[in-house]
Formats: structure tokens, sequence, C-alpha cells
């Protein structure tokens, strides 16, 4: 119970006297997973909204495996990623292992299904008739789409939380693919998990009880974006 | 502008059943034309596919603007407008509602807010522009797509059941802003309607369909004072179960 | 709401870009352990290396995993110098051509962690091996990296030198984590382990059920090496910097920093021993 509580304590002191590892650490986890979430969303909400919006040949097997993946080890993506980027790999030739983006592109794997799929889950929720409202309306094919995915830009913004929460939480991929190093490639989650191997808790619960803060903020800008209905 | 639809010999049949069986007519501009009839008379088809939201089986559907024909494109598709029967509004607020189709049109922004104040003013809406469209009850939710309709100043305007939903003083709030149609703009406007009251108010034509057929047609007047066949006889007496 | 996007959007790439470090230093991978690294030798080293060194911007990335792993990395071609502590592994590295320029650094040792009431009797054991010997016998819990790590690799030897297959043990825990956890879950359970002797000392104070029982046989010295990933296998590999390091760490400046690094305790965790 002492070590919880030594920890806590001094937790709260390396957050509120802003301590620069701490704070470089916290930065490094925002801005990776930040970054990989902003790719993932440029990738899947097209996507996701055009599997919900248009037939094409194979559609059924795209959501399919887009459901599948969402639900894909961040591990294992690691791995993956990490095969790839290897000087052994195809893209070896990139010099990307073990840096901040080899990290961002892993955790973009990771969260471009979650995106996708919610998307798509999202938009194929949307009333049809929509869709038929905006043409009589004067909009072309394509702003009618438009307009269906903005029926559903509630639901496609926690998509996109959604991604940034399972990335930020992750660590077996990061870890893999940035190998942890010092003020480099290391974030919040991989030194949790090396400060904790190490018995050095008080760092340990430090980004832990920030962790939990980043996921309540996140949760209240949702409230927020919520609460102010949908007025554009 | 003076564009007429004419629609010619129309056939539809949904999972078998027969809706439209050879209908014509033809929807003048300046003029309002009710299309009246019973319960599954096929006058929400007629209407859809008068307004190019359907395809037909057999027949045509064809625009003209005074002398030469109009071709089907989106160019058409913005001179004319339908509101369906149960009114679907976007999750946004009444105002974004009625400015959509002008933005997406291409107007400024300038015209865009000019065009939508005036149709809230003519239309009465003025307490509503603010709120969630989403929230709205059914009868002010009618309103508003009237309004939005009425904001694209169509040259084709078809709407099905328009006021159902409204008290009276809606209906008549709502019969007006669909004259100033006919009126200011000079379009054809299309009304599918249960109330006979209503088309005698302000229809100058009507044509009466049943089980898909146009059984009678003609100038509103002469409509209602000497209808000349039997089910239309029928139909206006109230015999008609529906 | 799409302009509020719109600028979160903008902020974000612009923080995100504006903070990248400058392109021009050149980054090179030292794959190592995390025993090594957990003992935050690295920490002291790399910063003397920085100040010895003529080279210019430089920057040296510790990455740090088990031995097996470590040597795994620099086989992929994904490491420039090596710093692990596994003579055989380190000698099959060379043999199969991807290191070179290897060099003796510096040793600890092994030590055999267990419960102070020593079921085992460990405590009087005549040697390594014997040490092992009873261990087996007595039946008593033993927890094993199990991750192909230099240490793990010292205990095979040992268990074989002493005849036992570790399957016939009654209580083999093969946890497949670093030292420092494996010790936790020695700790925990109360069982016996082999620990290097550094990462003993750095976790001394949190560990209530396990104290140093055999230590001093020369089977048990921990010899670390460094090399340079041959350039002729990877010709991307920073070959000028790993080259320099070594001179760096194997000369008497780095010797000297190795001698001189303790813990909070005070004890010398490691013995320089380049020639």
């Amino acid at each position: 119970m002492n070590t919880i509580i030594n920890g806590l304590a001094k937790a709260i002191s390396l957050i509120l006297s802003f301590d620069r590892e701490l704070y470089a650490i916290i930065f490094l986890s925002l801005k990776v997973s930040g970054l990989a979430v902003v790719i993932a969303s440029l990738i899947g909400i097209p996507l996701g909204a055009v599997c919900a919006l248009r037939r094409f040949f194979g559609r059924g097997v795209l959501v399919t495996l887009l459901n599948t993946f969402m639900g894909l080890p961040p591990v294992v993506a690691g791995l993956a990623v990490y095969l790839f980027l290897s000087r052994s790999g195809p893209l070896g030739f990139m010099g990307l292992l073990y840096s901040p983006s080899a990290m961002v592109i892993a955790q973009a794997v990771i969260a471009m299904p979650i995106v996708a799929a919610l998307t798509w889950s999202a938009v194929a929720s949307v009333d049809a008739r929509v869709r038929e409202t905006a043409l009589t309306l004067g909009a072309t094919p394509m702003m009618a789409e438009w307009r269906m995915l903005s029926e559903a830009r509630l639901s496609v913004f926690s998509a996109v939380i959604a991604g940034f929460g399972r990335t930020m939480a992750e660590v077996g991929a990061v870890l893999m693919v940035g190998g942890n190093i010092a003020g480099y490639t290391r974030v919040m989650t991989t030194t949790i998990a090396m400060e904790t191997g190490k018995g050095s808790f008080e760092l340990a619960i430090a980004l832990g009880v920030v962790l939990i803060f980043v996921a309540f903020v996140v949760n209240v800008l949702f409230r927020m974006a919520q609460g102010r209905g949908m007025t554009v | 502008m003076s564009m007429s639809v004419m629609v010619g010999g129309l056939n539809k049949s949904y999972a078998g059943r027969r809706a439209l069986d050879g209908v014509s007519c033809v929807f003048e501009p300046g003029i309002i034309t009710a299309v009246v009839g019973p319960n599954g008379s096929g006058k929400t088809t007629l209407l859809r596919i008068a307004a190019m939201l359907e395809s037909m089986d057999g027949g045509s559907v064809a625009y003209t603007d005074g002398d030469s024909a109009v071709q089907p494109g989106l160019s058409l598709m913005r001179r004319v407008t339908y509101v369906s029967q149960a009114p679907v509004l976007f999750n946004t607020s009444v105002r974004e509602n009625i400015a959509y189709g002008l933005k997406a049109r291409g107007l400024t922004k300038h015209e865009v807010a000019l065009r939508v104040d005036e149709a809230i003013a003519t239309g009465g809406i003025g307490h509503l522009s603010e709120s969630d469209a989403r929230r709205l009850s059914g009868g002010e939710a009618q309103r508003v797509a009237l309004v939005r309709a009425y904001a694209l100043k169509p040259e084709a305007a078809f709407l099905d059941e328009p006021t159902s939903n409204l008290d009276p003083s809606g209906v008549a709030a709502m019969e007006a802003l669909i004259m100033r149609m006919r009126d200011e703009d000079g379009a054809a406007v299309v009304i599918v309607t249960h109330n006979i009251f209503q088309a005698r108010r302000i229809a100058d034509r009507v044509v009466f369909l049943h089980e898909g057929r146009v059984v009678e047609s003609g100038g509103a007047p002469e409509f209602f004072a000497s209808p000349q066949n039997g089910l239309t006889r029928r139909f206006l007496s109230g015999e008609m179960a529906y | 709401m799409k302009l509020t996007v719109r600028l979160m959007l903008i902020t974000l790439t612009a923080a995100l870009f504006l903070s990248s470090p400058a392109m021009a230093e050149t980054r090179v991978v030292l794959a190592s352990t995390t025993s090594t690294q957990n003992t935050g030798l690295f920490d002291v080293l790399l910063p003397a290396y920085y100040n010895w060194t003529k080279m210019k911007d430089v920057k040296i990335d510790v990455v740090a995993v088990g031995t097996g792993k470590a040597i795994e990395v620099a086989r992929r071609g994904d490491a420039d110098i090596l710093l692990v502590h596994d003579r055989e592994k380190e000698d099959a590295f060379i043999k199969d051509g991807y290191g070179k320029d290897r060099h003796d650094v510096m040793y600890n040792d092994f030590v055999v962690i267990g419960p102070p009431d020593d079921p085992a009797m460990a405590k009087a054991a005549t040697d390594a091996v014997d040490a092992f010997k009873r261990l087996a016998s007595s039946g008593a819990a033993f927890v094993s990296r199990g991750d192909e790590s230099g240490t793990h690799a010292k205990e095979k030897k040992l268990w074989k030198a002493a005849g036992v297959d570790t399957v016939t043990l009654k209580s083999y825990l093969s946890v497949g984590q670093g030292m420092e956890a494996t010790l936790r879950i020695t700790d925990e359970k109360g069982a016996y382990t082999l620990s290097d002797r550094a990462t003993y000392y750095v976790l001394k104070d949190s560990l209530k059920s396990v104290v140093l029982l055999y230590w001093g046989d020369p089977a048990l010295f921990n010899q670390y090496g460094v090399m340079a990933v041959n350039p002729a296998k990877f010709p991307h590999a920073h070959y000028d910097v790993a080259k320099d390091f070594i001179a760096f760490i194997a000369g008497p400046v780095g010797q000297k920093v190795i001698g001189g690094f303790k813990d909070k305790a005070g004890h010398v965790l490691f013995t320089p021993n380049a020639k």
C-alpha cells in the first residue's frame, strides 16, 4: 500500500512541477497517436463512407475485413510493420525503423480499420432518403453523398476518438517498431512498462494518471461536441 | 421561364402489382394541378416519376420549355423540386436546411442569406429558423420542407400531401406559399392531396386517379361542378372508402 | 464544426512538424540488453562519448532487448553496433560475417538469488555447477528468464553441466522476460533464480523475500563484448561511427567511465577489462 501512496504522491509532484522528462514523453505520445489517427482518418473515413454509399465488387468482403482488423491485436500490427520496415524487409531502404515515423505508421495501421469500420456503420445507418432529398434540392450525386456523411458526423467523430483512444493505450506496436529509445521513441505506455519492470513506480504511476486524464479530456471534448447539438 | 411537364402512357409495377397503367397528362406552367384519388391509386408514384426520382416500366416523361425540349440532367434537376409526404430534413439548423439547395447551386453567401431570409419571412417560420431541424414536430417539419422548396424558386414543384400535418392556420399559410410559387415564379405546381376542400380552394386543374388510371381530368371548376364519370361522382361524394 | 476541425488539424500538423528534430544528425542504433540499460550505464556512457568524440552531429540510439533479440536485430541489419554478453553467440555472429572488430569491454558476474532460509542449501555450494545440482535435487522453485538472453544462456549451460534436464524439475518457471521482471517474479514466489549482479543491486531494496546466496565461481563471470555490424553485409551501416564508439568504449576514456560507474548504493557494477 505504501508503494502506491508514495508513488501517487511522487507522481503528483512530477506532474505539477512540469518535470521535463515526463512532459516530453507525454507530448511525444500525443504527437505520435495524434498524427497516426489523422492519417488513419484521411484514409478510413472516405473508405468507410464509400463502402456504405456505393456498390462495388467485393464490397461485402472489404467490410468484413475492416471489421476483422478492427480487433487486430496491436502487437500483431507492430510485428507486421516491423517486418516491413526492418532493413531485411521490403521497405528497409527507407531506414524508418526505431523512429517516431515507424510508430506513427504502426499506429495508423491499427487505427485505420477502426475508423473505417465505425464510419461505415455510421453512414450506413443514415436514412437513405437523405440522399434522394439532397438530389431533389439540386445536389450533384457527390454532394448528396457528402450530405449522407455529414448527417453522421457525430458518429464519425466518435469513430476517430475511438481510434485515438486505442492508439494512446497500446504498447506492443510502438515498443516493437520504436525501440523505446530514451528521448526519441519513448512514449507513455512503453515508459510505464519499462519503469514498472525496473521498480521505479513513481514515473509509471505519474504516467498512468496522465493517461487516464487524457482519456477523460477526450471524452469531455466529445460530450461538448455532442451537447452543442449538430449546428454546423 | 415556362416549363411544362408531359407524361405519356406511364406504366409502373411494384412486385407484380400495377401502380400506374397507361397514365398520361400534362402539367402546365403557372397552374396548380391537384392529383386526387383514393389510397393506392398511384398518386405518389405518378409524382415521383414525373419528378424524375424513379424510373418507369413504360411510357415517357418529357420536359419542354416553350417549344424546345429540356434535356434531363443536373441543370433540369435544379429547375425542379419535390417534397415528400413525410419530409426529410437534414441534421442541422432550419436555416441551413433552407440554404442547402441554394448553396448547392453555387449562389454567393450574400445571395443565399437574402433568399433564405426572404423565404423564412414569407413562410412565417422566423421563430424556427435557428432550431435543430431534427427536433421539430411533424407539422413544423412539413412547413420547413415547403419553405425550403419555395426558396429554390423552382419551375416545377411536385408536392406530396404538403399540408397533411397542419392545423387550419398552418394550412392557410402554406396554401398561400404554394400559390406564390405559381404566381411569382410561374411554376408548374403539382400537388397530391387527400383533401377535396383544399383542391377546391387552390387547384386550377384536377386529375383523378383510380387504380393506376386517369379516370377524369379537367379544369377545377368544371371538375367539381359536373364530374362526367360515375367513379368521379362516387369519389367526390365521399362514397369511396379511403 | 468544420472550421474548428480544420483549425485543430492545422494546429496539430504544425505542432508535429515544428517539433521534429533536425534531420541533419546521423542516428546510429546500438543494440544492447535490457539488463545493461536498466543499470543506467548508458545514461553516463553516452554523454561521455559525445564529449569525447570528434564526429559531428552523431546520436546513438540504444535499443535494449534481450541478448538473443539484440543479435537478431543486428542480423537483420537494423543495428550498427552491438553490445551484449554471450560469447558463443557473438563468435557465431562474426563467423557468419555479420560482425567485426569485436572487443572485450567489461564484465560483471552472475549470482544465485533465493529465499533467506535457503532450502536447497545453495549458499554452501562448492561451485556454480554444484549449486545448480542442489537446486535441482531440492525441488525448490526456479524462475528462468527464458528469453535467449545472456543470462538465460548462462543458466542453460549450468543446468547442462549439472546434468539436469529442466523438464524434470518440479517447479521451473520460464517467464520470457527481462531480468527485472524475472527478479520481481522470483521475489513474489520466494523462489530461486540466476541474476546478473548489477540488476540485483538496482532492485535490491525493493526485493523483500530473496537474498544473495551464491557467487564467486569464475564460471559465473559475465563478459560483455562490443562489435560493429559488418558494412560488407550491410552497406548502409554506420561503420565509421561504430568504429569510433568502439575506440571510445574500449579505450582509456570509456574504460574509466565504466570503472567509475556506481549505482545508488555506491556499488561498482561493472569491471572494465578491454585489452
